[in-house]
């Protein structure tokens, strides 16, 4: 055998060769025909292992699949995480992109260019107030400017301390409740003086600052404010005077530069306060700002402002799109600087507007369902917000699927509520999927991963609610397995959205399965004793139509067991365990999944085996003596009718026979083999 | 407003000048107020102003008292720049605060860029006489060197207060009259941009 295996596995093996070398060496119809059984054994145990081997292989490329799914998943959980992470670093190194003192913390460095921000915000043609490192908004107020000369009352400035300087800025019109500033003028810190005002006929809280060549009156509204005033100055002038001892180098740069500014500036400032009285001045530089820019971008931020208050969302999106390939195209200059912050900085508020308008809260209604959310989703996505706007939508979705399964009350049958909720719970999701998938975030595989995440949790707080609500002690089994297989079904719905629960529903629900499967079968068992303790074994009347029902009952043919005088010879007790069985099995295999096989085919055993020895326990006792051959069709009933239909059935569901329950069969064949009647073949 | 005709009398800008605690700050509230301070407190840099009758003519002097103790020069540059006059102030206790006038003044006439600013040296303190350290002969030596009148005041007593101020007023005052002479029709650098402004508007 085993040369001839090697001879058939091998590479260069030729079968007509083979062939013609066994016609010459053998002689006569008989050795030919001892070759042929030899090969024909061959052949058979060869496809045997095949058998065995594809089968063996089928178990594995299933589970293989199954891992593989899984690790599927997993892998969306891990590149849900990484994308997390990028956006978190995404947004740090953008925060960082300024120059930072390494002292100062993130926070305060993120808090100092928020105010120096809100500044540029509120002051026209403002210089950049970023352009240098670690500058800080010290104090800030509003205060009168008075005549050096005449101490009346000439405008109303905004006057901004910051470490490295003091800026002034005249007010223009409080247009859109905010108030609007107009830069005058800025000294550096070491070129002005400070001098607090002690006496100056009726002019009060007043303090002057000296620089060359002018002297500016500012008058404050208060004592305390004057004071604050000075201290903060006095600081300032501390501070810097300390940094500048430490870093003398700096300082050799600064110094030219701050000349540098003065020379160039001088005109302005001499004259600044007759400005200051004098409307056609800003007039003149109005003019001037608008000539170089676009009417319409000058007017972006308020016209940003206006569409989001009016919650014109696109608009305004479309405004920072325009303004945004202007400022790509446009070369930089300080007032396209100045209204290129303004615009990021509405843009931001946008955002913010937009995400709230995602977020969920107590008192918004989810009428219009996620299709409310289209809008807000849209823009974030062109706006780059995509992840925020994920991580909201999903938010939402949660709240909706939520709100949508409390509407299924919990009244009447269990079934009936599983599958209400499951219906109602499972088309939701399906169309949160789709709506996901093909309308808020397509082709984002960020988003898919997340919204991946987002299911698997979402479908583990469901199966938890389910497992808590359904498996309650003392549910029969049929219940549980309708419930069970209501729910697999609706699940097949996200498969056919290319998202398979199924192995999470499986997986979640296996330990109470498994536990309610074992419960049936000890219930069954119990069963099976306490009728067997009762057996009388005695056959019953029966006319040909009740045998007819009891056949279509269990499915079984058992019309053979009634014999013409009337007498049915299957028992009570083996008709009701037919019964027990069949839908034991029935309700088992609906329950069941691949990975249950084993709990179940192991229930199954252990009630049939209680009946078996039952069966065989009978038909050794001398009790029964009399009624053997009853007992051995009843047995025959069981072994070879009921067990093949379960066999049946088993192997629909699970591809396969079930080994123990032919295992049992040998076992107990000794039943049927004792006997003188009939024994019907084994199949 | 600076286009109408002033009803506000001269105005006469006054420095004073001088090392911590040798009395500027004394002196000034003397001047104003007429009250002697025993308590010393570092002025950071205070500003008055007065009206006075100077030689019949209604005037108003202007006085910044100056933080002895400025450690920022550019900021005391600032100072000294907006001053018409100047009281550099010492106490003849104290020989520091002595040498420390040859300073100031070097300061002075760089950022005034002006050898005949009106200046006075003035030696303060002059009523505590037992623990003068500075003679009248040094302090006169220097003053004729710079070609400056030299005083000696008390804050305490009142002593020449009223005189320094009114003699650097006077020669400030004078001071300005030769300026327009001199210049007429040209003006003071000031005078002459806000005439071109008002062309030009």
């Amino acid at each position: 055998m085993n040369d001839h295996l090697k001879k058939f596995s091998g590479v260069d093996f030729n079968p007509d060769k083979y062939v013609k070398e066994i016609s010459q060496v053998c002689v006569g119809g008989i050795e030919l025909q001892s070759h042929r059984a030899k090969i024909q054994a061959l052949a058979e145990e060869t496809s045997q292992n095949l058998k065995k081997n594809v089968y063996k292989n089928y178990m594995q490329f299933i589970e293989t699949a199954r891992e593989i799914s899984h690790l599927e998943g997993e892998m969306y959980q891990l590149s849900h995480l990484l994308s997390e992470q990028r956006a978190l670093l995404g947004s740090m190194s953008n925060s960082g992109a300024e120059p930072v003192l390494q002292a100062s913390s993130k926070a305060q460095e993120e808090k100092r260019i928020a105010a120096l921000s809100s500044v540029l915000e509120i002051i026209e043609s403002c210089p950049d107030l970023l352009d240098t490192p670690g500058r800080e908004l010290l104090h800030e107020g509003d205060i009168v400017e008075l005549d050096p000369l005449e101490n009346t009352a000439l405008h109303r400035t905004r006057a901004l301390l910051f470490s490295d300087m003091f800026l002034i800025a005249t007010w223009i019109s409080e247009r859109k409740g905010q108030a609007k500033y107009k830069f005058e003028s800025s000294y550096d810190l070491g070129s002005m003086a400070v001098v607090n005002v002690r006496d100056l006929g009726q002019v009060k809280h007043a303090f002057k600052l000296l620089v060359f060549p002018d002297t500016r009156l500012f008058q404050c509204v208060n004592n305390e404010a004057r004071e604050e005033w000075l201290k903060r100055f006095d600081e300032a002038k501390k501070a810097r005077l300390n940094s500048e001892q430490i870093k003398k180098k700096d300082d050799n740069v600064k110094e030219p530069h701050t000349i540098h500014e003065q020379l160039a500036k001088p005109p302005e400032r001499t004259d600044s306060v007759e400005f200051g009285s004098n409307p056609f001045g800003f007039v003149l530089d109005d003019d001037e700002d608008c000539n170089a820019l676009p009417e319409w971008l000058t007017e972006a931020a308020d016209d940003l402002d206006v569409s989001i208050a009016q919650r014109h969302f696109e608009e305004a999106y479309a405004i920072i799109q325009k303004a945004e390939e202007y400022f790509a195209s446009a070369q930089d200059d300080q007032s396209l600087t100045d209204i290129k912050s303004k615009v990021e900085n509405r843009k931001d508020v946008l955002i913010s507007v937009l995400l709230s308008e995602l977020n969920v809260s107590a008192e918004k209604s989810l009428q219009g369902g996620l299709r409310a959310s289209r809008r807000a989703v849209r823009l974030l996505n062109q706006l780059n917000k995509s992840t925020q706007a994920c991580e909201l939508y999903l938010k939402v979705c949660t709240n909706l699927l939520k709100a949508q399964s409390k509407r299924v009350k919990r009244e009447g049958a269990t079934v009936a509520y599983v599958k209400r909720l499951s219906e109602v719970y499972f088309s939701n999701l399906a169309s949160i999927t789709s709506e996901f998938q093909y309308r808020a975030f397509p082709h984002n595989q960020d988003c898919t991963s997340a919204f991946v995440v987002w299911v698997s949790m979402e479908a583990s707080h469901f199966l938890s609610h389910i497992i808590k609500q359904v498996f309650i002690p003392q549910t029969p089994l049929g219940t549980l397995a309708e419930c069970i297989d209501i729910i697999r079904k609706q699940s097949q719905q996200m498969c056919e959205l290319g998202l398979d629960l199924s192995y999470q529903v499986n997986g979640q629900t296996m330990t109470a399965v498994t536990r309610a499967v074992a419960e049936a079968g000890e219930k069954a068992v119990d069963a099976v004793k306490v009728r067997a303790a009762e057996d009388p074994w005695r056959p019953s009347r029966q006319t040909q139509q009740s045998v007819n029902k009891i056949q279509s009952e269990l499915g079984l043919p058992v019309s053979e067991y009634l014999a013409q005088d009337g007498v049915f010879e299957l028992t009570a007790n083996s008709l009701s365990f037919a019964k027990l069985l069949s839908s034991l099995t029935d309700e088992g295999l609906m329950i069941s999944c691949q990975d249950l096989e084993f709990a179940l085919s192991k229930v199954l055993k252990e009630v049939l085996k209680a009946h078996l020895n039952h069966l065989s326990a009978s038909y050794s006792s001398n009790k029964f003596g009399s009624q053997r051959s009853l007992i051995q069709q009843n047995a025959k009933f069981i072994l070879d009718q009921l067990l093949e239909s379960v066999q049946r059935k088993y192997s629909e569901k699970m591809g396969h026979r079930c080994k123990k329950l032919d295992t049992l069969r040998k076992e107990f064949n000794f039943i049927l083999k004792e006997s003188k009647t009939t024994i019907t073949g084994y199949i | 407003m600076s286009k109408k005709p002033a009803p506000q009398p001269a105005l006469h800008k006054v420095i004073m000048v001088g090392s911590g605690g040798v009395g500027k700050s004394a002196l000034t509230l003397q001047f104003m107020y007429d009250e002697f301070v025993e308590d010393y407190e570092p002025t950071k840099a205070d500003s008055y102003r007065k009206k006075v009758v100077l030689d019949g003519e209604e005037v108003q002097i202007d006085i910044l008292d100056t933080a002895g103790q400025e450690d920022y020069a550019a900021i005391r540059d600032n100072y000294f720049r907006s001053g018409e006059g100047f009281l550099c102030v010492f106490s003849i206790t104290e020989e520091e605060s002595f040498q420390a006038t040859q300073d100031f003044r070097e300061q002075i006439l760089r950022v005034k860029n002006d050898e005949n600013i009106p200046f006075l040296l003035v030696g303060n303190k002059g009523d505590l006489d037992e623990k003068r350290k500075v003679t009248l002969a040094e302090a006169q030596g220097r003053a004729q060197d710079w070609g400056v009148p030299y005083v000696e005041t008390s804050a305490k007593t009142r002593e020449n207060v009223d005189k320094v101020f009114f003699d650097l007023m006077r020669e400030i005052r004078s001071r300005k009259m030769e300026d327009n002479k001199m210049s007429n029709g040209r003006g003071k650098d000031r005078c002459k941009r806000k005439k071109l402004k008002c062309t030009i508007l």
